[in-house]
């Protein structure tokens, strides 16, 4: 890769990163059922994806998604502002709602800062909701939250 | 019906199966699996039924064609699956339905809906 090209980082997978290399994250993955609501005996401890698996939904999972970027700097290709949505199934709703907030707060307490992907220079957290996914019947439980992360590369030459 | 009969087009079943490793996102990535080959003789065939067709009408002119599609009963497959029938590659369009048949008492045949976008 050229020195002279700045590339904005990646927030869908640096967020993913995040949230698998925290244990009180990973902790609620100890356990797990399978669509039917069959406990899985030794269930994947790493249940955070951009997309639902198609072969291999246990729950609770984690689907996070960026739905908007925006360069927030008069230097283009900088500071950048990322809107994600992180979308929390359960489990019962307790899960989801337990998972969601456990969530929240180890993003903003430790999401800003170094990471592979770029530098994390502020995160805010909006909007929790319990928004059950009416896809499945009866509903699966889901809570959902937004947040913006403002984050740059993880080079020299910014502001 | 009992489509049975009709099943003695040859078609090639490619299941789709994990990969060991996920991507950069942690996501689940598919892979093709061992083909399974239906040589349409005495059962282990398919029988294809054309059941909607149609065409966009701007510049992409994308054609859209869904198929209802017959298989063998001892057939393991899902949703994921692709199936290719005189060259023609069909997806699967949700899973299968193990059609069971009251009177013989028995699953005779499975049931999906398969389609193409070209």
């Amino acid at each position: 890769m050229s020195l002279d090209l700045i590339i904005v980082p990646d927030a869908e997978k640096l967020l993913v990163d995040f949230l698998l290399a925290q244990e009180e994250i990973t902790d609620f993955f100890t356990s797990g059922v399978d669509d039917a609501g069959n406990a899985i005996v030794t269930p994947p401890e790493d249940r955070v994806f951009t997309e639902m698996p198609k072969k291999t939904k246990i729950f609770p999972l984690i689907r996070v998604h960026q739905y908007n970027a925006i360069q927030v700097t008069s230097r283009s290709l900088w500071l950048t502002r990322y809107s994600l949505q992180v979308d929390v199934f359960g489990g019962p709703k307790q899960t989801a709602h337990d998972l969601a907030v456990t969530c929240m707060a180890v993003m903003s307490s430790r999401l800003p800062g170094l990471h592979d992907q770029g530098i994390v220079t502020g995160v805010d957290i909006a909007g929790l909701r319990p928004e059950p996914d009416d896809t499945y019947t009866p509903p699966r439980p889901r809570t959902i939250f937004t947040a913006t992360i403002y984050a740059r590369p993880n080079q020299a030459g910014g502001s | 019906m009992d489509p049975t009969r009709l099943m003695t087009q040859p078609a090639t079943i490619t299941p789709r199966v994990v990969a060991a490793d996920p991507d950069d996102y942690n996501d689940e990535i598919l892979e093709d699996g061992e083909p399974i080959e239906l040589d349409g003789s005495s059962g282990h065939g398919v029988f294809l039924s054309q059941r909607d067709r149609s065409e966009s009408g701007d510049a992409e002119n994308v054609t859209t064609e869904t198929w209802a599609l017959y298989l063998p009963h001892d057939i393991d497959v899902d949703a994921t699956a692709t199936i290719t029938v005189d060259d023609v590659t069909y997806e699967f369009d949700g899973p299968p339905w193990r059609a069971y048949n009251p009177r013989l008492r028995r699953v005779t045949h499975l049931e999906a809906t398969v389609r193409r976008v070209a």
